[in-house]
């Protein structure tokens, strides 16, 4: 049986590394489990604890051929485009990958169907190191992404999500889980690795049959113990698994030289004592490759730093970039030295290459925080700048704010080291154009308030003589109302005084036919006297007339009822004086006395 | 069977085929001969050669019969001829019709041999099928499609997913006949079941074999035709009996073909190409006699919650998946308020008013475990005094459910997973008593499931 190099540096493991992948029996079978029980799951833990091996080598090696189609999806520039483009790669030509602006999810269905009919195999979508999509990624792209997996979750094929994050970014799904409730319902941690399993991981590997590299024998807990005691740091008891690979290649190579890993090694106590501990063989596997390319290019170490910074972020994570990228960012290096270092670094296992989306990135998060720590001030405002800038133009542009004047002046210093790409460049020219438009719009405002000072300092001036003029006016006006009013008083008194002359005319001439009707009158009265006189005489006559002949009728009437009387006093002796008659009597009784007092009235 | 190819032996390579005729390159010579078994293989004898080539294929000429013999020759692709058989039972469906109208007039009569027909054939006939045979087929298919891997794991594992599907086509089968046979005699009727095979069936501490799984099949089959019973499905009719008793009927050659190649001695022998092509044949044959496995659906009754308030009729809430899509419908995860109940943790084997439960000798884990998704398992054996063993579709490794013995009358519980823990082990218990009573009902036995440990127990009387 050939012997193979079993460490894999700071790669993954992949399935065919399965016969040296230890250490992860458990949590292997839990997450074999678990993708038998839902549809969406998350495996999480910290930088280094291998969750990418895990899933690359230790799932995919539970499954036999037929039963897995695994895409990994790493974001790059798009989480939806790398997304759309594995899917395309995987559909057997049915779909090309088409680059677009807005990348777009819409005919993923179709796709994933494509890819099912391709092969008949189960599909799992494999999102690694998801935490780039909330380091790297808006929010608009997040989003998006949520939106995909609610669709990706109702395709009639069976396919199957897992999202590998790191820990502390696991607080970003909360809004991802309010979208998909299933979410989180099916997590897996992968734990850090402690004495008992790295001591199992190195000694199984030591033990393997293929395995070129074996532990001494006696001495295998020993050694093992003291590989995890060089490992791990002070106060901690687990170490980071990329660190274990690291100090055993070194170990190996300490031990043999052989550059190309296919010499045997046996590693023993004696050789593990002349090595330092993880932090210096980091710190020096780094400046080490840094120098070493430095002097192969016959650049200063200082270059190559600075051409590796651009792949860290400000906050010491990966960032993946394509040649072109790195060159908008390093537009002072030349083309020819940085492709040159790309290789180098390579070559180094410093930077690694994913041919799917041509981008580079660095092979860890360990040596992230090293070439972090490298950075001087000027690279940090660097960044600072280029995340700025990054910051604004990842909003849709009506979210979008102009860079402010002490923005820009802080952006001017940096334009010219690193290559703003085409949107952003837009962008910080829309921004100066802006800011120009901003000043002259602020002293064209000034020079109109001036102006409008002026104005209104005319205008009040204006407004002060207008009053003088209106009062003065006013004044006038009144004097010649008063004349006008006293001029009308006169009339109306001569007026009033000539009226009264021609009264006094007519009374004149009233009075004298007044006095000529008097004597008319006076004439006619003494005649209508006269005849009154005669008149009431005759009337005198008359009524003594009629007097007499009522005295005489009222006599006769008296007489009648006295007569009546009479009578009545007749029936009064008798006993049968009936109620009527004694009414009747009195009623005449009192027309008796009626009729002499009118008789007496009368005679009067 | 030995296929190891002899290196010193002379080179026949088959360069071309027709009705009448092949065209052989013999070491460099081209040579004609007709289009039958018999002469090329006295060709072969007389040159003293074991291997023939065609294209990038090898066969053992031993291995090359009269069945497979126009496969070979007609260099088909891996799929073709089960995919054709199967096609051909779906015709009258819209999806198929169209497919089939749209083939070309020159591809109509090989369109199985175009990839991009084939593809597309192949994905109406998994989507067409019954779950537990579909998600087999689909493996196949898997296989046979995989261009990246060797032509030996490919032969191996391709012949070997035949087998599982065989397997699985009369395991299904058996289970329906079983579960009918099951609630007939619950209703009190006399039936004598207690056949060698149907007691091998509820006993055998190891998978069955094909060729006993086919013994099961017949047996069940004669039960129902004896007693004169209404079978589970209208497909399954007294008319067509013939076809599965009769050893010499095509089902029953088919059954005993692929019995025999199962039966190979695989420490001394290894399948070659022609031996995966009477396996192809022979399944498509039995596939073909099972054509009810296109029009039924897997339904996996999730949850049955029963519901009353007070002064309002009972009802209850049935959750369940339908889990394959048939035609334009997609697959389904159904709520439905109903007052009338329902079997929970039933697998139902349904068409419209043809319902037959599987559980449980097919069963859905998931639905047991309260897990979300599905996850069938096919009941393979016994597992010691205790506990059944059961293979897991999705996976293919098996799972041991053991008996406990816990008592489903009241406990105290003091968290919700100590409640979900609880549950899941009365309910793998159950999936030991159903067995335990159909074994026993079936057999007229009264054989009980030893506890492999039992749970305490504590009742209030309210």
């Amino acid at each position: 049986m050939e012997k193979r190099y079993p460490f894999k540096f700071l790669d993954a493991y992949r399935k065919e590394d399965f016969a040296f992948f230890f250490g992860r029996e458990e949590e292997i079978e839990a997450l074999y489990r678990m993708v038998f029980q839902t549809k969406i799951l998350v495996v999480y833990g910290t930088s280094g604890t291998g969750k990418t091996s895990l899933i690359q080598c230790g799932l995919a090696s539970k499954f036999k051929s037929y039963d897995w189609l695994a895409l990994y999806v790493r974001r790059g520039s798009n989480l939806i485009a790398s997304l759309d483009k594995a899917l395309c790669d995987a559909s057997d030509g049915v779909f090309e990958f088409a680059e677009r602006l807005e990348p777009d999810a819409r005919d993923l269905p179709q796709k994933i169907e494509a890819v099912y009919r391709a092969s008949f195999k189960p599909v799992y979508l494999i999102f690694d190191q998801f935490e780039e999509l909330y380091v790297l990624g808006d929010a608009r792209e997040q989003q998006q992404f949520v939106q995909t997996v609610q669709k990706i979750l109702e395709v009639e094929q069976p396919v199957k999500i897992i999202i590998s994050i790191r820990e502390e970014y696991l607080g970003h799904l909360y809004t991802f889980e309010r979208a998909v409730p299933g979410l989180m319902r099916k997590k897996l941690r992968v734990e850090p690795m402690h004495l008992d399993k790295v001591e199992s991981v190195i000694r199984n590997v030591g033990r393997q049959a293929e395995s070129n590299v074996s532990l001494q024998a006696g001495e295998e807990p020993e050694v093992a113990e003291a590989i995890f005691e060089k490992i791990r740091g002070k106060n901690s008891l687990t170490i980071e698994l990329p660190y274990l690979q690291v100090f055993l290649d070194k170990l190996y190579l300490h031990l043999t030289g052989d550059e190309t890993r296919r010499a045997g090694a046996v590693v023993n106590l004696t050789a593990l004592q002349e090595m330092g501990d993880i932090g210096d063989v980091l710190r020096d596997f780094l400046d080490e490759q840094v120098i070493a390319i430095a002097r192969a290019l016959e650049e200063l170490p200082n270059t190559v730093w600075k051409i590796l910074s651009p792949f860290v972020t400000l906050d010491g994570t990966k960032e993946p970039l394509s040649e072109a990228e790195l060159q908008d960012r390093r537009p002072d290096t030349s083309q020819v030295l940085l492709t040159a270092v790309l290789q180098a670094l390579v070559k180094g296992r410093i930077l690694r290459y994913t041919e799917h989306d041509e981008r580079y990135e660095i092979a860890h998060d360990a040596l992230a925080k090293q070439v972090a720590a490298k950075r001087s001030d000027e690279e940090i405002a660097l960044l600072e700048v280029q995340r700025l800038i990054k910051s604004q133009v990842a909003m849709k542009a009506e979210n979008r704010e102009y860079f402010s004047e002490k923005q820009l002046g802080f952006m001017e210093r940096y334009l010219s080291k690193f290559r703003p790409d085409a949107e952003e460049q837009a962008w910080i020219e829309q921004s100066r154009a802006n800011m120009q438009a901003e000043k002259e719009e602020r002293a064209r405002r000034d020079r109109e308030k001036l102006e409008k000072a002026a104005e209104e300092r005319r205008l009040r001036e204006k407004v002060a003589q207008a009053e003088v003029e209106r009062s003065l006016r006013r004044k006038a006006e009144e004097a010649r109302f008063e004349a006008e009013k006293q001029r009308s008083e006169a009339d109306e008194q001569r007026s009033r005084a000539e009226q009264k002359t021609k009264q006094a005319r007519q009374l004149t001439r009233l009075a004298v036919i007044l006095s000529m009707l008097a004597v008319a009158a006076a004439f006619w009265a003494f005649w209508l006297k006269q005849k009154a006189e005669t008149a009431t005489a005759k009337a005198k006559i008359n009524i003594e007339k009629s007097y007499q002949s009522d005295i005489q009728r009222l006599e006769l009437e008296i007489e009648i009822t006295n007569r009546n009387i009479a009578s009545f006093r007749e029936y009064e002796a008798g006993d049968d004086v009936i109620l009527y008659e004694n009414s009747k009597k009195d009623s005449l009784s009192r027309l008796q006395d009626s009729l002499e007092k009118r008789l007496q009235s009368i005679k009067k | 069977m030995n296929a190891n190819p002899s290196t010193g032996d002379p080179r026949v390579v088959i360069q071309a085929s027709s009705a009448d005729t092949l065209t052989l390159n013999v070491n460099g010579e081209v040579q004609e001969i007709r289009n039958q078994l018999g002469e090329l293989k006295t060709l072969l004898h007389n040159l003293k050669v074991q291997n023939i080539q065609y294209a990038d294929k090898i066969y053992n000429i031993e291995h090359i019969d009269e069945a497979n013999f126009g496969i070979v020759t007609s260099n088909r692709v891996f799929n073709a001829v089960l995919t054709r058989e199967l096609i051909e039972l779906l015709r009258d469906r819209p999806k198929v019709t169209r497919f089939l109208g749209s083939i070309s007039k020159e591809d109509k009569a090989n369109w199985e041999c175009n990839r991009t027909h084939l593809r597309e054939a192949l994905g109406l006939v998994e989507e067409s099928l019954v779950w537990i045979i579909g998600w087999e087929v689909r493996r196949l298919f898997s296989i046979g499609n995989d261009r990246e891997k060797g032509m030996e794991i490919k032969i191996g594992e391709y012949i070997l997913h035949c087998f599982n599907l065989a397997r699985l086509a009369l395991q299904l089968t058996n289970s329906l006949l079983l579960s009918k046979l099951w609630d007939i005699k619950k209703t009190g009727r006399d039936l004598s079941i207690a056949h060698p095979s149907v007691r091998l069936f509820f006993h055998t501490a190891r998978p069955l074999t094909l060729t006993e799984l086919t013994a099961v099949f017949r047996a069940l089959i004669e039960i129902f035709r004896d007693h004169d019973l209404e079978f589970p499905i209208q497909e399954m009719t007294k008319e067509n009996l013939p076809a599965f008793l009769d050893p010499g009927s095509p089902f029953g050659e088919a059954c005993a073909r692929i019995g025999k190649l199962e039966n190979f001695d695989q420490q001394n022998e290894r399948y070659d190409l022609a031996d995966c092509h009477s396996a192809e044949i022979a399944l498509a044959a039995i596939l073909r006699h099972f054509s009810f496995f296109t029009s039924y659906q897997l339904v996996s009754m999730k949850k049955v919650e029963y519901e009353e308030i007070r002064n309002t009729k009972a009802r209850y809430i049935k959750d369940f998946s339908i889990l394959e899509k048939k035609e334009s419908k997609s697959l389904q995860r159904i709520l439905k308020y109903d007052e009338n109940a329902s079997l929970t943790y039933a697998l139902f084997f349904a068409r419209e008013r043809t319902v037959v439960n599987l559980f449980p000798f097919f069963l859905d884990f998931n639905t047991l475990t309260n897990e979300q998704d599905f996850q069938i398992y096919a009941y393979e054996c016994r597992e010691g005094g205790s506990g059944l063993r059961f293979l897991s579709l999705k996976s293919e490794n098996t799972d041991a459910i053991y008996y406990r013995g816990v008592q489903a009358g009241q406990r105290e519980i003091a968290t919700e997973e100590q409640k979900n823990e609880e549950q899941k082990s009365v309910r793998l218990d159950l999936v030991i008593k159903q067995f335990e009573d159909a074994m026993n009902t079936l057999l007229d036995t009264d054989e009980r499931f030893e506890a492999a440990g039992a749970a305490p127990s504590v009742n209030y009387n309210f």
